[in-house]
């Protein structure tokens, strides 16, 4: 069954100037995804949620949001968002709590309650009549967090939501935003540039370069990408894969004399092991290697630059 | 709407920014009251007190408001939460425009009281009886805060296209500045008339009350003088809001 597409956009693209800051951006985000936007500062991550949310206005292309488009409707499905666009929107003479109402009284909810409820959900309750001034950075950014909550959005845009945090702080905004997903059902737009970091959350990814989508994958599809694999260094790497062949018929990458690479059945890794040893090879390594999310970010986003340079 | 300018008073409830130039307008005309007795510059009984509200230099302290109250709302993105809501702009502009014109209300009241209440202690409160003096008192305060309008449509639209609290004040004491200069000149220009001009600017309504009391016409031109210096820069602000990027 398929989701209910919650954003997508047609050949998004948006000039300032003579620069493009987005080429033609097709993206596609479904009912209940929490959606990674990946890419390096000036990639066009923060333009382009600045477009869904109405900040700005593309120059080319347009967006659905809930199915809708056109400036009207877009603007009455946005009352189903919730943002917060790179530093935390914050009345910085207010308290936590009179920050919030600001936002609920916007929104045109009078159940008091709910702020204290939402201020609890991102953890700060006990801020009192602590001004958001004197707040931590952390403390701003889930202040952020809580004022786009209020309003009980569907869809929660987050640009760098853990940009300047230390590590106690990543891991309570992502615990938050992990909870957010699961117990509340909402469908999340992130970016970040902790690439790492991301993947820990998010189900799905986009990659940005210079402003273009470089390609969009699901959680499973970035684990294949990521080129898992076993890698072994043994005395005689081809008599090893022979060995390998006949016992588990895998197909095995001979890349020297003593190093080999297997790219299937990775969770036999011990029995490749055992039955390599009981067969008289001398075992020097042997790991299953993952590439992290940054190698493969910065191979997608320099082999896009290699196509760029090859075609002009 | 109703929302949103809802915030808006809770903000204005909340935020020091009202507090602090009410005390501000409370001691510099205070201290205008004072200076004038102790120089004997002029004696302003406490009846004409409120003539003194419609001053350039509190006007200046509303350029201060639309700084700090309109443009911050930029920086701190409180203009991006109400429009990422799904606010549409045209309403975000008429919340702001609206609790502009209740600040400054506010703040003339605030500035007319201290001047009657002030020149009655120090010069007298004159010989105007109280029923005559609360007609003549709402038909002024009215002239000026409808006088004052036509600097906060500027004010307003300075905080709007620049998004910025530093630059809405700088433009709005230049603005101020440049529309004294161009009184002045027209009014002692020495070669051809041009004085006639003069009608055309709002400060000419406010300067020559005291001579125009009765003159009815007087004061129809100066409100529609005064409103056309209010709304123009209004029409121009919410076309240039709606198609503007918000950093």
């Amino acid at each position: 069954m398929n989701n209910k597409v919650v954003l997508e956009t047609f050949q998004i693209s948006k000039q300032y100037g003579n620069t493009k800051a987005l080429h033609d951006v097709n993206l596609k985000i479904e009912e209940g995804q929490i959606y990674g936007l990946i890419g390096l500062n000036g990639s066009g991550k923060s333009t382009f949620m600045r477009i869904v949310c109405g900040l700005i206005s593309a120059t080319e292309g347009h967006i659905e949001l809930y199915g809708k488009s056109g400036n009207a409707d877009l603007q009455k499905q946005r009352s189903r968002l919730g943002q917060t666009i790179e530093t935390p929107a914050l009345y910085l003479e207010m308290t936590a709590y009179e920050n919030v109402m600001v936002q609920m009284t916007l929104a045109g909810i009078s159940d008091k309650k709910k702020v204290k409820e939402v201020l609890r959900r991102v953890g700060l309750t006990d801020t009192g009549n602590k001004k958001a001034k004197n707040f931590s950075l952390g403390m701003k950014q889930r202040l952020a967090l809580a004022i786009a909550l209020i309003t009980e959005p569907k869809f929660l845009i987050l640009d760098e939501p853990t940009n300047g945090l230390d590590p106690v702080g990543i891991i309570e905004t992502r615990d938050i935003i992990k909870t957010l997903a699961q117990e509340y059902g909402l469908t999340i737009l992130l970016s970040s540039h902790l690439l790492d970091e991301l993947s820990q959350i998010a189900t799905h990814y986009g990659i940005l370069h210079q402003g273009k989508l470089v390609t969009q994958l699901s959680g499973d599809e970035l684990l294949k990408a990521t080129n898992q694999y076993i890698h072994i260094i043994c005395d005689d790497a081809i008599a090893s894969a022979e060995i390998l062949n006949a016992a588990f018929s895998v197909k095995c990458e001979v890349h020297s004399n003593t190093e080999l690479r297997i790219n299937e059945k990775l969770d036999r890794i011990a029995d490749f092991n055992k039955v390599l040893v009981l067969s008289g090879q001398r075992i020097e390594h042997l790991s299953c290697n993952q590439n992290k999310l940054e190698d493969y970010f910065l191979k997608i986003t320099q082999s896009s630059k290699y196509e760029r340079f090859t075609k002009s | 709407m109703k929302d949103l300018l809802k915030a808006e008073l809770y903000k204005l409830s909340k935020s020091n920014t009202l507090l602090y130039l009410m005390l501000l307008l409370f001691v510099t005309n205070t201290f205008g009251i004072i200076t004038n007795r102790l120089l004997k510059n002029y004696v302003l009984q406490g009846q004409d007190g409120l003539f003194q509200a419609g001053t350039s230099i509190n006007a200046m302290w509303f350029g201060a408001f639309a700084g700090f109250f309109i443009a911050s709302e930029f920086q701190n993105g409180g203009i991006r939460n109400a429009l990422a809501l799904g606010k549409y702009r045209t309403s975000v502009f008429m919340a702001k425009i609206f609790s502009m014109i209740l600040c400054i209300t506010i703040l003339l009241f605030v500035i007319v009281l201290v001047q009657i209440i002030g020149n009655s202690i120090v010069n007298g409160y004159g010989d105007m009886p109280v029923g005559e003096f609360v007609v003549f008192f709402l038909k002024n305060f009215l002239h000026i805060t409808i006088f004052h309008l036509s600097y906060a449509g500027f004010f307003t639209m300075f905080a709007f296209l620049t998004q910025k609290p530093g630059l809405t004040i700088l433009l709005s004491f230049c603005y101020e500045t440049l529309i004294l200069v161009c009184g002045g000149f027209f009014e002692n220009f020495k070669g051809q008339n041009l004085k006639p001009l003069l009608q055309f600017f709002p400060q000419y309504y406010y300067t020559k009350i005291d001579y125009n009391l009765s003159n009815h016409q007087f004061f129809v031109n100066g409100y529609l003088v005064c409103l056309l210096y209010f709304f123009a820069p209004v029409i121009i602000s919410i076309f240039l809001f709606r198609k503007m990027d918000i950093k």
